[in-house]
């Protein structure tokens, strides 16, 4: 009996023990999260890692609020008024070190989102036409990613291709130090990245990807990019570059071949205020989604136009944009008349969205506009001045019916087609870029409206690229002998 | 595996002898009140040769016929010499131990050992310094008791947690705290709710029940918890029963809580010194007679409203605790049961705290060999909470962010809930009426712990004993808090409940051999060796659920009454951790002590490749005074010197933090979405402490004086910080263990009694410690920012990082700071100053001092605490000083503001919307944080023995406490009580209690 009893005491003891000293006992998953390594198993977790991909766009340092402040912020279409909430001063003033905040969240918040495309790009999955569309997507976003990159840190394609660009990233390694590829090196990536992307996405807006794993489908959305969204952003990044033959032929394959329209001058002021994604091809080519649920709350650009106490309300449109648009120019309508201390103020009201429960405003990356306005620059660059002049009056006379159109032509065509597009493309973050690749001054850039401030920024100033981040420069030794030159 | 512990064995089990034995003697030990004491144990002095009593206290030992004295000790209770006579039978009753006495038995980490034969260091504290005090939970009562541990007060909030700190902060990121054990279980403890401002875990425990503390520190008591033991154990051991006459016993307490003293500084204006204040700010400001006219009636003149607001919301709290217990048994089964209630009301409103709980301990021996124990308590604690910190809802933050022109009631005498942009007198900003807040927002904690275990001792062979134990730890936790839709937080909702439910399991499983032996010439070498193995697995599940948008009344605040949800969730935290463990200890003729530990942990926390670590530790103590040379020096009674080195490890990391994970609820356009956001780390593991320790332990004068002296040095290396990546990675750092911090200090305690007579006594405890830290090696030897403080190699760990103060310009009443440390050149620009690493918010010298006087039955017994060689910082004084804020109330200290030319003060000009930045954080709102506090005075009778037996009852005490009645401050700009936690800056928290309290305590 005794020693039936030292047996049963000792195996249970034995028992207890074995049990827990397995490896498999330490295994214990998060109950948030799945092993990145086991994450992507079929078409269905694609389409998640391609979702949080997207998301990853909505990034406050990114398109959430950062990018479209500082295309037009930093150039001439907004200024920061008195007593604003102290954000966004470094596109004021031109004045940022290599410790700049913005642009180092830039750099990480981009290179985030690269990895998330690599993970998508890179998933071991056997090609099947809904994998394929869905690494198309991600070709799309590395793209538009090292795009962001390379026009925000290193100097114009079109001034300088030879110069330090950025890294390019293509696979995730945690240990990678890497170095600046020149400026034509990131481009060449770029282009290979949106062929790609466009050759792989077969679907246009308002069809649907097949999700086989779960059988479910996923709507090609506006907030979504379709095959034309890729190549439009093809056009724009020859646009970028000045390479006119290419930019035409994209830009001409979409307007062509896409079945996009612009949306008409009736329907302009609900275009912009309606938040919901569309699939009815009618001007958003991609757009980045806010939603009820998925949004940036106070942070989301639509609260930083949108006026106190609802929002910051920290930016106003200059008097200088405002007086571009004549009176029958429905484009004015989304401008609102506002009164400060005495004087009139101008608010942009593209984005108002801010407080509605239901959805949040996205935002446009490319729309169909911004593509027939890159056609009509390439063919005035392309000496065909008729096709430029058609292309310019079919969007400058939709959104002025009054508008008899344009007939001017040499640089005065341009010049024509660059207005057009500060006028079409404001508070989409756009102008800024503009005259970067055209290497022009900011003549109109101010620093306060009332009293008038201005504040011209010249060619030369090294403040117009960011700097390499301190903290990247801190951290690797390859890249620390490539610092823009200025910073 | 298996071979380590076959080889074990093997060991332990050649190390057994056989003893010649020649007579045998009997007896019973019991304690002072005659009761039985089982397991006590029963030694031949000099060899080992001993037994251990049965459950009644008897015991029957065969001795070497030259053997002249037993020696006999039972846990908590002072050893008892008996010479031997010709005479067989012996009856030996123990009394208490006085603390630390080089004689007493210890609780260490699983299992007990005998002060003498131990090169550990580890301070107790006895049930008698614990029982009826005005505290929550248990942690909060070893402040001033153990050298080289620290733990200052954050919060006069009932039930909120303490942080502890044993010989210094020994981790930047991961926790500092030490680890908790109950009776075997090691528990969770700290804060472990969601939404509530400050919880603890351990205020599930009825301090009554507990019947010592063991604090482990250095490496020799600690690295026995391997993994877990980096930060200092601290054992838990309730009372237990014991055979005889049941024994009854009833202890009740009532009293108040008032708010305990403030510094004269922290005084805010009344209604007119605001006003004036104001007026004057605005004519500073350049105003004209208009202006100061106008913000005179926007912030209340004439409205005849004088506030104040600390009087609005303190109060004078009710404390009650009782408990009752009963406790004895036979020789099979013994017991101790209990019942408590304890009820605390801060002295702040809707601040307050109430436990029931219960607890029996039970054991059975089934035979000599075998017996099993059933260890179980439960509790549910009740616990209001407000808000702390910037929160307008936290009532301590009407006194910086209200004015005194504000009325918390409207001329009907109802609660003033305007927010009337044009009425002064309305909360029309910042804070809200913390009336209104207190009577219909809800911060509600319901905690329900139940824990316990069952286990079994099996006695092998003579020398062997197996143990094994199954506890768990039950934790559920729910909060409801309700912020109502009429004012405050919830307007915006319309009212909003939010409720998180958690709930913790943990379970563990030790299994243990126990040998002891006596071998070698005249059986002089004394082994106890263990050898244990322990499974634990903790699983965390937490519900959360919000809606907004109730019913027009006060009446609900559920969120089923609400219209629209806020939001839901659930999810999981789980973690586990399985070691095997050993210790061997060896003494020589009770001279020579040499000891050692093992263990070899794995966790579920620790990355793949890191997932198993060993930690061990090595001691040796001498014990002088048995030496023949010392035999002569008759007024030192015991001389013991000691020594020990040893690793162990912080595991208090976070539970997935290694591994790169992918997380979702990045969701886009409605669908779920996922990204690989966690970069992990396959190497990061524990973080590991080495620790040197040396210690003295001496008595002097039959053990009237004890003294315990230890020096330590203890490196904590592999610290958890992030390690910076390229950002190309797409991530910026990486955690990895890569940080160092050294603690190096010594601990003295001192104990005595200078007076005994007859009738009279006078005991006296005093313990300073000293700790000297430094950050060796932060990721890439550069600074991290952790505001106030900055970390920087080569300075203590908490050092702030601040402008540096020069005063008033007597001509301008500017604000002045020095521009560098040089102090040669001052400015008016507050960003021109460079910030200077000054202080630390670690005291240089902390401890406490006990005195009790005894005379016939009465006794007078006071607790002291001090602290010395620290910064304390006032935290939210931005708002509270100076113009820049003029809508706001000031302290009273503006009023010795700068007004002319040639004044000299420390306050500078009240300049209304001043944006000179003179009240940013410098140095001058940094105080010196000395102090000395009157914890404890007791004053209480014990009803002599005649009285007792007349009334048929075994005793009965009568007292009255006063707890923090008296502080002594050291700087005369204190704003703030100078004790604000570990990290020494006040957060507006819940004002300090100063209680009054009578109780009775009858035992029959």
């Amino acid at each position: 009996m005794k020693t039936n009893l030292k047996i049963l005491i000792l195996s249970i003891a034995t028992l207890a023990g074995a049990s827990s000293c397995k490896k498999s006992f330490f295994d214990l998953q998060p109950y948030d999260a799945l092993p990145v390594n086991k994450a992507i198993t079929n078409d269905a977790d694609l389409s998640v890692a391609v979702n949080g991909m997207y998301a990853s766009l909505r990034n406050v340092d990114l398109y959430g609020r950062t990018l479209p402040v500082k295309g037009d912020l930093a150039a001439d279409n907004v200024y920061l008024r008195t007593g604003n909430s102290g954000r966004y001063l470094t596109f004021r003033d031109f004045n940022q070190t290599a410790a700049n905040t913005e642009a180092n969240n830039v750099w990480a918040a981009a290179y985030a989102a690269i990895k998330n495309a690599n993970q998508v790009i890179n998933a071991g999955l056997t090609s099947t036409p809904t994998v394929d569309e869905l690494k198309g997507e991600a070709y799309a976003v590395r793209a538009l990613m090292h795009f962001e990159l390379v026009r925000n840190f290193a100097h114009p394609y079109t001034v300088a291709q030879n110069d330090p660009g950025v890294p390019i990233v293509t696979a995730y390694d945690q240990n990678a130090l890497p170095a600046r590829n020149t400026v034509k090196e990131v481009y060449t990536q770029i282009i290979n990245d949106l062929n790609k992307a466009y050759s792989m996405i077969t679907l246009n807006q308002g069809q649907s990807v097949d999700i086989t794993a779960t059988k479910t489908s996923r709507e090609m959305t506006s907030e979504y990019i379709s095959k034309y969204a890729a190549k439009a952003l093809l056009a724009k990044v020859y646009l970028t570059m000045g390479d006119w033959q290419n930019a035409r032929d994209a830009a001409l394959d979409v307007v062509n071949n896409s079945g996009f329209s612009l949306v008409s001058a009736g329907n302009y002021v609900g275009y912009w205020a309606d938040p919901s994604a569309r699939n009815d091809k009618v001007e958003t080519l991609f757009e980045v989604s806010s939603d009820a649920a998925s949004n940036l709350s106070s942070d989301q650009l639509s609260a930083f136009y949108e006026q106190p106490p609802i929002g910051y309300g920290d930016l106003w449109v200059t008097n200088d944009l405002y007086s571009q648009y004549s009176a029958t120019d429905v484009r004015r309508s989304v401008i609102l008349t506002g009164n400060a201390s005495g004087q009139t103020v101008y608010i942009n009201n593209k984005y108002s969205n801010t407080s509605n429960p239901a959805d949040k405003d996205d935002i446009k990356i490319i729309r169909f506009a911004d593509v027939v306005l890159i056609l009509a620059e390439a063919y005035a660059h392309l000496n065909n001045e008729p096709s430029a002049l058609n292309y310019l009056n079919m969007l400058a006379k939709r959104r002025d019916p009054s508008f008899a159109g344009y007939s001017s032509s040499g640089a005065q065509l341009l010049v024509d087609i660059i207005n057009e597009r500060r006028k079409e493309l404001a508070f989409e973050g756009d102008r800024y870029w503009d005259l970067m690749r055209l290497n022009l001054p900011i003549t109109n850039h101010l620093k306060n409206q009332n009293p008038y401030t201005p504040f011209p920024i010249a060619v030369t100033d090294y403040h117009r690229i960011f700097p390499i981040p301190q903290a990247e420069i801190d951290v690797n030794p390859n890249i620390r002998g490539q610092q823009n030159p200025g910073y | 595996m298996r071979k380590l512990i076959l080889l074990c064995f093997w060991l332990l089990l050649i190390g057994a002898s056989a003893i010649a034995q020649t007579r045998t003697v009997s007896g019973r030990v019991t304690d002072e009140k005659g009761n039985g004491l089982a397991n006590a144990s029963v030694v031949v002095k000099g060899t080992n040769i001993g037994t251990t009593t049965g459950p009644d206290g008897s015991f029957t030992l065969g001795v070497p016929s030259k053997a002249a004295s037993l020696v006999v000790s039972y846990v908590g209770l002072a050893d008892k010499e008996i010479a031997l006579a010709t005479s067989s039978e012996y009856n030996v009753s123990l009394t208490a131990a006085t603390k630390n006495n080089l004689d007493e038995v210890v609780v260490v980490g699983y299992g007990t050992q005998r002060r003498r034969e131990m090169s550990a260091s580890i301070s107790t504290v006895r049930s008698a310094d614990i029982e009826n005090r005005p505290y929550t939970s248990i942690d909060q009562e070893l402040q001033g008791k153990v050298a080289g541990l620290q733990a200052p007060v954050g919060t006069g909030q009932p039930g909120a947690f303490q942080e502890i700190r044993i010989r210094g902060i020994g981790s930047a990121t991961a926790g500092a705290d030490p680890l908790y054990v109950v009776d075997g279980i090691i528990v969770n403890s700290g804060d472990l709710t969601g939404l509530t401002t400050t919880a603890n875990a351990l205020a599930g425990l009825n301090p009554n029940d507990v019947e010592s503390v063991s604090v482990l520190k250095d490496a020799q008591a600690t690295s026995i918890y391997g993994s877990r033991g980096a930060n200092g154990v601290i054992i838990i051991t309730t009372k237990k029963g014991r055979p005889g006459k049941t024994k009854f016993r009833a202890d009740a307490e009532a009293g108040v809580n008032k708010m305990a003293d403030l510094p004269a500084n922290a005084r805010f204006l009344n209604a007119d010194e605001y006003l004036m204040l104001l007026k004057e700010g605005v004519v500073n400001a350049g105003g004209t007679q208009a202006d100061v006219d106008f913000f005179a009636q926007l912030f209340g003149e004439g409205t005849g409203v004088n506030t104040n607001w600390r009087d609005i919301i303190t109060r004078t709290g009710n404390q009650q605790q009782y408990n009752l217990s009963a406790s004895g048994g036979d020789p099979k089964n013994q017991f101790y049961v209990s019942g408590g209630y304890f009820n605390q009301q801060a002295t702040i409103i809707a601040s307050d705290f109430k436990r029931y709980s219960f607890r029996t301990n039970y054991k059975h021996i089934a035979s000599d060999k075998l017996n099993f124990t059933v260890n179980l308590t439960g509790s549910n604690a009740i616990q209001n909470t407000p808000n702390n910190g910037g929160a307008f809802s936290n009532p301590i933050g009407t006194l910086p962010f209200l004015r005194p022109t504000q009325n918390p009631y409207n001329a009907d005498g109802s609660i003033n809930i305007s927010t009337d942009p044009n009425d002064p007198t309305a909360f029309n900003s910042g804070n809200y009426n913390p009336l209104y807040i207190a009577k219909y927002d809800k911060y509600n904690t319901n905690t329900t712990l139940i824990q316990g275990s069952v286990g079994a001792e099996y006695t092998l062979l003579k020398n062997l004993k197996f143990s094994t134990r199954f506890g768990i730890d039950y934790n559920l936790i729910e909060e409801v808090n309700f912020w109502n839709q009429f004012h405050g937080d919830g307007v915006g909702y319309g009212g909003l409940n939010q409720t998180n439910n958690s709930r913790l399991f943990n379970w563990i499983s030790t299994n243990q051999f126990d040998y002891n032996a006596v071998f070698g010439p005249e059986n002089k070498v004394r082994l106890d060796a263990k050898l244990g193995y322990e499974a634990q697995k903790n699983k965390g599940y937490f519900v959360y659920s919000a809606g907004q948008g109730f019913p027009p009344t006060n009446q609900l605040y559920y969120s089923v009454n609400s219209a629209t949800p806020n939001g839901a969730s659930s999810s999981g935290a789980d973690y586990d951790f399985a070691g095997i463990y050993s210790a061997v200890n060896i003494s020589y003729d009770n001279r020579y002590v040499l000891s050692g530990s093992f263990r070899r942990d794995g966790s579920s926390r620790f990355s793949s490749n890191n997932l198993y670590g060993n930690f061990w530790s090595a001691g040796a103590a001498w014990n002088i005074d048995k030496e023949n040379f010392f035999k002569d020096v008759s007024f030192v009674s015991a001389l013991k010197l000691r020594g020990s080195y040893g690793t162990s490890g912080n595991a208090d990391i976070g539970n997935y933090l290694w591994r790169p994970t992918v997380h979702y609820g990045t969701n886009y356009a409605g669908q779920p979405g996922g990204t690989f956001d966690v970069v992990g780390n396959l190497n990061v593991t524990w973080e590991a402490t080495k620790q040197a320790d040396i210690g003295l332990d001496a008595g002097f004068f039959k053990d009237r004086l004890t003294v315990m002296f230890d020096v330590y040095k203890r490196t904590s290396d592999r610290l958890l910080f992030n390690n910076p990546l390229s950002f190309s990675t797409g991530f910026p750092s990486f955690i990895d263990n890569i940080g160092k911090l050294e603690n190096k200090g010594f601990e003295v305690t001192l104990t005595g009694t200078p007076v005994k007579t007859k009738d009279f006594t006078w005991n006296l405890n005093f313990n300073i410690s000293h700790n000297k830290n430094k950050v060796i090696t932060l990721p890439g030897g550069k600074d991290i920012s952790s505001s106030p403080f900055l970390l920087r190699e080569g300075y203590d760990f908490r050092t702030f990082y601040v402008r540096e103060w020069a005063g008033v310009d007597p001509n301008t009443g500017d604000p002045q700071w020095w521009i560098d440390s040089s102090h040669t050149n001052k400015t008016t620009n507050y960003n021109a100053a460079k910030r200077q690493l000054i202080g630390s918010a670690s005291p240089k010298y902390f401890g406490g001092l006990t005195s009790s006087f005894n005379y016939k039955g009465i006794e007078l017994q006071a607790d002291f605490v001090y602290n010395y060689g620290n910064l304390v910082r006032d935290r939210w004084i931005t708002y509270a000083i100076d113009g820049a804020f003029p809508d706001l109330n000031k302290y009273a200290i503006n009023l010795q503001r700068w007004q002319k030319p040639g004044d000299v003060t420390d306050v500078p000009k009240y300049e209304f919307g001043s944006t000179n930045n003179s009240n940013a954080f410098s140095t001058r709102f940094l105080y010196k944080g000395d102090f000395i506090k009157l914890r404890n005075l007791t004053v209480g009778y014990n009803l002599n023995n005649k009285l007792t037996s007349k009334l048929g009852i075994a005793g009965l005490r009568l007292y009255v406490r006063g707890t923090n009645i008296w502080t002594k401050t050291y700087d005369k700009n204190l704003t703030i009580d100078p004790e604000q936690g570990v990290n020494s800056f006040s957060n507006l928290n819940v004002f300090y209690t100063k209680s009054l309290t009578a109780g009775v305590n009858l035992t029959f």
